[in-house]
């Protein structure tokens, strides 16, 4: 497996600043956290996803392997950008992982219906938090395949 | 033909539109009584004079027999009388001559009787009565008849004349005869014996026998004496009675009186018959006929009349009587359909007249056939007004729905049944709502006959619909503004929610997360108190996002659409007590099933619902060495009663109120784990299924928690 040093392995959409710290903290402890973007909200995601605004000399061409999208997000929520990315040829095939607080049955119904490839409710104990993002990093990042483009 | 019919005040009552049957029978009587009289009356007047009539004619006839049998008599007598006056003469000449010459006398007696068949013998007797002369005598043998009546009569007293005898057996020739004798004197004037002819009394007989007076009528000829010379019919004791006197008052009274003609009624006769007599004198001599006709004869025609008569009146009678019975039954008949009709009419009238709606019928011209007097009561007009003036009925229209009766009248042209409401203004100015229906008529021969209709005053019907309508509009707006309202609560109550999950959960992770940090990475900074410190901070962490959890699940719970089916509840409270045993596999749990009944319920609630009545049993059970968790149930009428028993600390009733509320304990926290929605959520559950629950306890010995469900739900189970 090869890899460049500029490509973007986890793009993390998430608005607080502490549940974001936590999670790549977490994410560090599997050692997973070469190329991470971290960004504040659903239409800065959409940007760089996109390469529009902020983004637009980005390459497209080089999309992150995973997405953890948090729902509760300032200006666009997550299960917007989830709707765009899935509705969209050149990103659907970026795997989408919801990380959230919510438990409630709409969320999770809505997103898998949009296509999310794997929902995930944060736990409150940060053990618990570290084990869990730490084996869907592993499983996204190390032993899932995407189709080449 | 229909007549119009304004009121029930105007019609004649049932019962004085028929004759009482009691008059009509005395009436009938009446009538058949003087009927019957009169034709009695004729009958016996024209009887009583024909019987009159018959009398006369009967009386008249027997007078023109005994006349003609008079005369007849009077004639032979005549006859007799000339021949023994020619004898006289003869014999008085013959002695004047010089003496009787006996030959020539006897030819010219025998000459004489030859001419006289009425008589059988013509003779003479000498002065002392001795036959003389005439056919059949014998001089020499000298009969004698000096005794005789015609012989000593002449006699005795000279100058006589004719004398007619008595009936004698006559001596010489032996037959019953009646003599007629003359005297003859000799040439000296002296007496010098008689001239006699034997009248046949059969000639007689025959005479009064040619007369015919009936069977059982009489002739009879006697002399002034009564005595019977002749009699017809003969009797057989003719001998006894010819010649005597024979007793008959009426005509001795008759003959004393000098009368020639004379009639009477008698029954002293001969037979004793009684007989109606007419008696005539034969002219110039004592001798009178009698002619009798016998009453039951000449009464026979008219007692034929009168019998046939009395039986043409008798069924006269009888024919007025079977017809007056006839009449009367017919009548009756009649009077009984008069009746049945007149009732039927009554009730029809009345069905008509005390409607309660104002009811008409129109005739095929517009003309109103029937106005029903409820008319009045609705529009103030009587039924005469509307009869008068067929167009009242659509004047009194209200002008704003005179457009309604117009679309009702094209309605109509096509329809047989039509309705439609329409406003009236009454005579009084009230407007009221009129509810008009109307069917068409149509009589037995298809004819059409106009149009029935019933108007009803719907204005309170019509004021209460539009106080409904203007009401239900009223609530629909209330109902639309408490839904948003409700809405508005539940999207609250929905972000609400949201937000705890999201919100609230985030920094509680955020401090458990970094208190871990600080645990992992600056351990070496901290000294023990501080670790510790650390570490409640990690515990009330995490136990208030278990809080959080438990509060979302308790709220989803009243928001989750139910699902019903069946649930196996003995199955199910088994499969928990599993689970819950496993939890705690240092404990000694012990279940007691006592056949809980099956329930109809959505089976996720019901399952929760369980998990927490039987986890709180678990929970409290703790201090006691053997726990033992009961759960049983019972249908008891349309409700299912289920309960949890356990042998745990129980809790004490004054706190039982407490019970079911959220996050409400009623043990210290710390004693025993649990956040406080676990009753909140059984009352809600229970609630949902409309069923109800409450709690028995008492400090360390138990808790019963009970329920119930309605049964009608478990009853469908049974059959799942």
């Amino acid at each position: 497996m090869t890899q460049r040093n500029d490509e973007v392995e986890i793009l993390l959409v998430e608005d607080t600043a502490a549940d974001a710290e936590l999670t790549i903290r977490a994410l560090k402890k599997s050692c997973l956290v070469n190329n991470l973007v971290w960004v504040k909200d659903g239409a800065e995601a959409l940007d760089f996803l996109f390469a529009t605004g902020a983004y637009a000399e980005r390459d497209t061409a080089q999309q992150p392997r995973v997405v953890l999208l948090d729902l509760r997000l300032p200006r666009i929520s997550g299960v917007e950008v989830l709707r765009r990315l899935k509705n969209d040829e050149r990103t659907r095939t970026i795997p989408v992982v919801v990380l959230t607080s919510s438990k409630e049955d709409v969320d999770i119904e809505e997103c898998y219906r949009l296509g999310v490839n794997s929902y995930i409710t944060k736990p409150v104990a940060f053990d618990e938090f570290v084990k869990v993002v730490g084996e869907l990093g592993l499983y996204w990042l190390l032993l899932n395949k995407i189709p080449n483009e | 033909m229909v007549t119009p019919t304004i009121s029930a005040k105007g019609r004649p009552r049932l019962a004085d539109r028929a004759i009482s049957s009691a008059a009509f029978v005395k009436w009938m009587q009446a009538g058949f009584a003087l009927i019957n009289l009169l034709v009695f009356g004729v009958v016996a007047a024209s009887l009583y004079e024909s019987h009159a009539e018959s009398q006369q004619r009967a009386e008249l006839t027997a007078q023109n027999l005994s006349d003609l049998l008079a005369q007849g008599i009077a004639g032979d007598i005549d006859r007799i009388d000339l021949a023994l006056l020619s004898a006289v003469d003869e014999v008085q000449r013959q002695l004047a001559a010089g003496g009787i010459d006996g030959p020539a006398l006897n030819a010219f007696l025998a000459r004489q009787q030859g001419r006289l068949p009425e008589i059988f013998s013509l003779r003479t007797t000498d002065a002392d009565g001795i036959i003389t002369h005439g056919t059949g005598v014998n001089p020499t043998a000298r009969h004698g008849n000096a005794d005789r009546e015609h012989f000593v009569r002449q006699r005795d007293n000279p100058g006589t004349g004719l004398v007619i005898a008595s009936p004698a057996l006559t001596r010489l020739d032996q037959r019953w005869a009646v003599p007629l004798s003359r005297a003859f004197d000799l040439p000296d004037g002296s007496f010098g014996g008689v001239v006699y002819a034997n009248l046949s009394l059969d000639h007689l007989a025959n005479t009064l026998a040619a007369i015919d007076v009936g069977r059982r009528g009489s002739t009879t000829l006697r002399d002034k004496d009564l005595r019977i010379f002749a009699l017809s019919p003969v009797p057989a004791n003719i001998d006894q009675v010819a010649g005597r006197k024979l007793a008959m008052p009426e005509l001795e009274a008759l003959i004393q009186a000098g009368r020639d003609a004379g009639s009477y009624i008698s029954a002293h006769t001969v037979d004793g018959v009684e007989r109606k007599f007419a008696v005539r004198r034969v002219a110039g001599f004592p001798l009178y006929v009698v002619v009798g006709r016998s009453t039951d004869e000449y009464m026979a025609q008219w007692r034929n009349q009168a019998t046939n008569t009395a039986a043409m009146v008798a069924l006269f009678f009888l024919t007025t009587l079977i017809s007056s019975w006839l009449i009367y039954r017919n009548w009756k008949h009649h009077q009984a359909a008069t009746l049945e009709l007149a009732r039927e009419e009554e009730k029809f009238h009345t069905v008509a007249d005390y409607t309660y709606d104002w009811e008409y019928w129109e005739g095929p011209g517009g003309e109103i056939l029937f106005m029903s007097p409820s008319c009045e009561r609705v529009t103030g007009y009587s039924p005469a007004e509307f009869l008068a003036q067929p167009d009242l009925l659509y004047r009194i229209i209200h002008p704003d729905d005179a457009h309604l009766m117009a679309g009702h009248r094209s309605d109509i042209a096509a329809q047989d049944e039509a309705g439609v409401d329409f406003r009236i203004v009454r005579r009084d100015g009230e407007v009221r709502w009129i509810g008009h229906g109307c069917r068409a008529v149509f009589g037995c021969d298809g004819k059409f006959m106009g149009r029935r209709a019933n108007n009803r005053d719907i204005t309170e019907r019509v004021q209460a619909e539009a106080t409904v309508r203007q009401l239900n509009a009223e609530l629909e707006q209330r109902v639309a503004r408490r839904t948003a309202e409700l809405e508005a609560a539940n999207k609250e109550l929905e972000d609400f929610s949201y937000s705890i999950s999201h919100d609230l959960r985030t920094p509680l992770r955020a401090i458990a997360g970094f208190a871990r940090i600080l645990v992992d990475e600056h351990a070496a900074t901290l000294d023990s108190e501080g670790l510790r410190l650390l570490d409640v901070v990690q515990v009330n962490t995490v136990r208030m996002g278990r809080l959080i959890d438990e509060l979302l699940e308790f709220l989803r719970l009243g928001r989750r659409p139910m699902n019903f089916g069946p649930v196996d509840v003995a199955q199910l409270v088994l499969e928990i007590f599993r689970e819950l045993r496993a939890s705690v596999p240092d404990r000694e749990l012990q279940l007691v099933l006592k056949n809980p009944p099956p329930l109809w319920g959505d089976r996720t609630m019901i399952r929760r619902l369980l998990t927490n009545l039987l986890s709180n049993a678990v929970k409290f059970t703790q201090p006691r060495p053997q726990a033992v968790i009961e759960v049983g149930g019972k249908i008891e009428g349309d409700q299912v009663l289920y309960y949890v028993k356990d042998n745990g600390v129980g809790f004490d009733m004054q706190y039982v109120d407490k019970l079911f509320q959220v996050f409400e304990r009623v043990h210290p926290v710390g004693q025993f784990e649990g956040s406080g929605t676990g009753l909140a959520m059984v009352r809600r559950i229970v609630g949902r299924h409309g069923g109800r629950v409450w709690a028995e306890g008492r400090g360390d010995v138990g808790a019963t928690i009970s329920f119930t469900l309605p049964a009608r739900e478990v009853a469908n189970d049974s059959t799942q």
